[in-house]
């Protein structure tokens, strides 16, 4: 069986932030009008009234961008949609960086401005694939070094923390803690 | 398209029932055949909406961003699943869920679903479905297998078939009903799936089941085929039945179904069912879809005409098992509580939970229980929220889950003694949300949000009222508090309004040369007596000012009505000019210069515009039944040749042999109109009316091809060989290809006799 292809990344907002859903809608239709991404931006999804659902949604083609509210943690989430062929340490990365992408364009002036802050002490990456890669303690240790490499280089060496999340019904989720932080 | 799909199909083989293996396998043929070019686009759409694969919004790769309509320039470039729907657009997956029934692993099964392929949300329909959104139509096979393995199925969920068997969610547990009807309803749905009388409809058709007359749970009289739970006394014993309905519907030409028949008795309903369908699949209207519902058919005959046809076809049906095997299990079937029952509700002091007490629960028929409505918000769910709701049903009952047509979820048979923990539980994951059944639980279909033939923003609508209303709730009378809300993004009514006190539905209106999102009123449907009366249109309001109609209407209705006065017997009595006077200054608007709030739609800036409505793909493809057969053929002739390749000689001369019984039906339709499966008949009907007369003769062949077809049913008990099977295939696909051009020859002679009897009338 292959390896992962599809690895998420949220950043969490900062527990400071106050983030308007409304004015998310408004920002994210008007990236589709301007294609200020670098994927086929279709359309919005407006899940405001789920409580810790996934609140507001950019569909892409390769990828959904959300301000999702899951486990009452606002946060930016990418969730990849389209395989990504290439080691997991390079999908990380990837992820990683594109994220951050999404959340420079969020603290713009014209976007979200000042009231858009990340939390830059945590990240969470889930894996979108229970078959390739279960939510189990084997899967997490052979898949914990590609983490590591990827956050490296978007991050450079830190003593990253890694926690799993227990519940095998998950999808592998774990939450990296990062003790020098990193510049949003 | 996920990596791991081909690997699903192997872990989830074992879990899953043969039929539903070759079903899925010939699923992957048929995609595999379409990337090739290989399958015509109508076919193809209508083969994936039997499976459940329906189309959604900007799936023909236009959108309107606000500013101008954009092309959608996906990677897929010509590549399409139907006509004008591009491959790579995201799609809907339609799960059927017969009467709602859930178990718990099913319900995180779902909730994988929703994370793994969608958006994180799985949303309950008001047919008690569950629709995934955003899928990629690569995804599905893998999907459907995963679904498959835990005995859930998407399988005629769209298309022009049998949809989900709804039924009262409180079935069973109600103190109101003649019998629990969910084991008929179960038996009903998995007797019609698949079924061979069921594939030549030219729309959908709907059934439902109601344990009682007058409560609305079952909406019987809004289906196409309604059962209400009837008991009769034969010889001094009590007999189980049914009241059976034809010919009901919602859409933009409503009707209330007729009575087929005061009494059915149980063993009788699938055989009749079955007949109703062969009726409707013989007669029912092909080409005008607008036209191709059964009420139409209904209305046309009469109903005595199709009683009598009805019976008339009965009488000559081939008995089956499953017409009656369901029965001696019936009892068995019966739910049971998993702990012991309690007198009473332990009293909290916590007003949260006495609000959330006084409407989300339901005192069954057997004491000491309750049934715990799960209210969830416009009916999406997340989920993390499935699998705590897994956790909770595997805790406190037997696993006895339903999901309703409010779009709400149902925990049965919770002992009154739990019902504090399973709050606590059930408010850890945020699903105590208060105002089930109340006028803050607007239902919806979704409208602009995801379809094609959205007009206006129907959840953004619901989703405003339920806010406004919620605020508001506790203040609001209980004669308010009391009436239904429904929305639909336009005329087609899956979101039920004419059948709610206040419906709303989608329509466009130009005001000062810009087109605006408006809603037209209906009022005074009625939800009760299975939908035993439809609502009166008032009139289009602007979708920016139906929250004023709902504070004006519920007010007067509040300050005008007289004791205990329904809002439909109000709204009857004021007459509709009164009424459409409280709320007729509401539709003027100001100017687009001056407030551009009004012109955009509920959730959505974007200028409001009707050039993103698609072509819907509710009315299905009407595909011929022959044209399904021949599809069918090609693509078992093409799995034979896999196998031949595989040196698999005997299985890849026998799927050959099959494509040629499938083409010899499809050909055999065109003549009778029931088609048995029985080989030796198959054989004689085709001789007689094709062979022997010479109608199936290649002007140039003659008769050899079908001769090939001949000699191979009567050699089925040949061993093959390399050779015989290779010889198997090639004159196999000659058979295929002599009954297409058998069934142009009879089109182009009828057409030419259609012409001559035009021009000498
Ligand atoms: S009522 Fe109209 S907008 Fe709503 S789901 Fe049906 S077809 Fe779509």
């Amino acid at each position: 069986m292959p390896g992962p292809q599809h690895l998420n990344v949220k950043l969490f907002v900062a527990p400071a932030a106050t983030i308007d859903l409304e004015q998310t809608i408004n920002v994210f239709h008007s990236w589709i009008q301007e294609r200020r991404l670098d994927d086929l931006l279709i359309d919005v999804a407006d899940y405001r009234h789920v409580p810790s659902g996934p609140g507001v949604i950019l569909i892409g083609h390769n990828a959904q961008y959300s301000l999702d509210l899951a486990d009452g943690e606002p946060g930016v989430l990418y969730n990849r949609k389209t395989v990504v062929e290439a080691p997991l340490a390079e999908q990380t990365e990837q992820a990683i960086r594109t994220n951050l992408t999404v959340c420079r364009l969020l603290a713009g002036k014209d976007a979200l401005g000042d009231n858009f802050q990340l939390a830059t002490d945590r990240l969470q990456f889930i894996v979108n694939d229970r078959l390739l890669a279960p939510n189990d303690p084997a899967t997490f240790e052979r898949l914990k070094p590609a983490f590591t490499e990827g956050l490296v280089r978007a991050f450079g060496e830190q003593a990253y923390e890694f926690t799993r999340s227990s519940d095998p019904r998950k999808r592998l989720t774990v939450t990296v803690v990062l003790p020098s932080g990193f510049t949003p | 398209m996920k990596a791991s799909n081909p690997y699903w199909r192997e872990k989830a083989l074992e879990q899953m029932s043969p039929r539903l293996t070759e079903e899925l396998d010939k699923f992957e043929t048929e995609i595999e055949l379409k990337k090739h070019g290989k399958l015509d686009d109508r076919v193809f759409a209508e083969t994936r909406l039997r499976r459940g694969a329906y189309g959604q919004r900007y799936d023909n790769g236009r959108r309107h961003d606000g500013l101008k309509t954009r092309q959608l320039n996906y990677p897929c470039g010509p590549l399409t699943k139907g006509p004008e729907t591009v491959w790579d657009a995201p799609g809907m997956l339609r799960i059927k869920i017969p009467y709602g029934g859930l178990d718990a692993r099913q319900l995180e099964v779902l909730g994988e679903m929703a994370e793994e392929y969608s958006d994180g949300i799985a949303h309950v329909t008001t047919r008690q479905c569950i629709q995934l959104h955003f899928i990629s139509l690569d995804d599905t096979p893998s999907i459907m297998r995963r679904l498959a393995a835990v005995g859930i199925t998407t399988q005629e969920a769209c298309g022009n078939s049998v949809r989900n068997v709804t039924a009262c969610p409180y079935s069973g547990i109600c103190s109101e009903e003649t019998f629990d009807i969910t084991p008929y309803a179960h038996a009903l749905a998995y007797h019609l799936l698949g079924h061979p009388d069921c594939q030549n409809f030219g729309r959908k058709f709907k059934p439902a089941f109601s344990g009682c007359r007058d409560q609305p749970c079952g909406l019987v009289k809004m289906h196409d085929i309604g059962f209400i739970a009837a008991v009769r006394t034969v010889d001094g014993r009590p007999q189980r039945g049914f009241e059976m309905y034809v010919g009901g519907g919602l859409g933009a030409v409503p009707r209330q179904a007729k009575l087929l028949s005061e009494f059915v008795p149980a063993g009788e309903i699938l055989p009749l069912t079955q007949a109703v369908a062969r009726v409707f699949g013989r007669l029912g209207e092909k080409k005008n879809r607008g036209k191709a519902r059964i009420k139409f058919l209904v209305d046309r005959l009469g109903i005595e005409e199709f009683r009598r046809l009805v019976k008339e076809e009965r009488a000559v049906m081939e008995p089956e098992a499953s017409w009656t095997d369901f029965l001696s299990q019936v009892e068995a079937q019966s739910e049971q509580p998993l702990r012991p029952g309690h007198a009473e509700i332990a009293i909290a002091d916590d007003p949260a939970f006495a609000a959330w007490q006084k409407s989300n629960l339901y005192q069954q028929k057997q004491d000491g229980y309750v049934a715990v409505i799960i209210s969830l918000p416009l009916g999406d769910i997340t989920a993390d929220q499935l699998r705590s709701l897994a956790d909770i049903a595997r805790k406190y009952t037997r696993e006895t889950v339903r999901s309703t047509v409010e779009q709400n979820i149902i925990l049965r048979w919770v002992s009154k003694a739990d019902v504090a923990a399973v709050y606590q539980e059930l408010k850890a994951a945020e699903l105590v949300i208060p105002g089930a059944g109340t006028i803050v639980d607007v239902t919806s279909c979704p409208g602009t949000d995801t379809c094609k033939l959205g007009i206006s923003s129907s959840r953004g609508l619901a989703a405003q009222l339920r806010q406004r209303l919620a605020e508001r709730s506790a203040q609001l009378d209980r004669s308010i508090e009391n009436l239904v809300i429904k929305v639909s993004g336009c005329f087609n009514s899956c979101g039920g309004h004419h059948v709610a006190d206040l419906g709303f539905y989608g329509v466009s209106r130009t005001i000062n040369k810009h087109s605006v999102p408006h809603f037209q009123v209906i009022l005074g449907g009625q939800w009760t007596q299975n939908a035993g009366a439809y609502g009166l249109p008032m009139g289009a309001i602007p979708s920016k000012r139906i929250p004023e109609v709902v504070d004006r209407l519920t007010s007067a209705y509040l300050a005008e009505q007289q004791p205990g006065e329904s809002f439909q017997d109000y709204v009857q009595r004021v007459g509709k000019a009164a009424i459409k006077s409280k709320i007729q200054d509401l539709s003027s608007l100001p100017t687009y210069e001056e407030n551009r709030f009004y012109y955009s739609d509920w959730g959505d800036p974007r200028e409001f515009t009707k050039e993103d409505i698609g072509i819907g793909e509710c009315a299905g493809e009407v595909v011929s039944a022959f044209t399904f057969d021949l599809t069918s053929a090609e693509r078992m002739l093409f799995e034979a040749q896999l196998k031949l390749e595989r040196n698999e000689f005997q299985p890849a001369a026998d799927q050959a042999f099959e494509a040629m019984v499938t083409a010899t039906k499809g050909l055999l339709r065109l003549k009778v109109p029931n088609v048995g499966r029985d080989l030796p008949a198959l054989v004689r009907q085709f001789r007689e009316i094709y062979f022997d007369t010479e109608l199936f003769f290649d002007p140039f062949a003659k008769g050899k091809f079908g001769q090939y077809f001949l000699d191979a049913a009567a050699d089925r008990d040949r061993r093959d060989t390399n050779e015989t099977a290779h010889r198997q295939i090639e004159e196999a696909s000659l058979f295929v290809e002599a009954c297409h051009s058998c069934e142009s020859r009879m089109s182009e002679q009828q057409a030419e006799q259609k012409t001559a009897g035009t021009s000498a009338s």
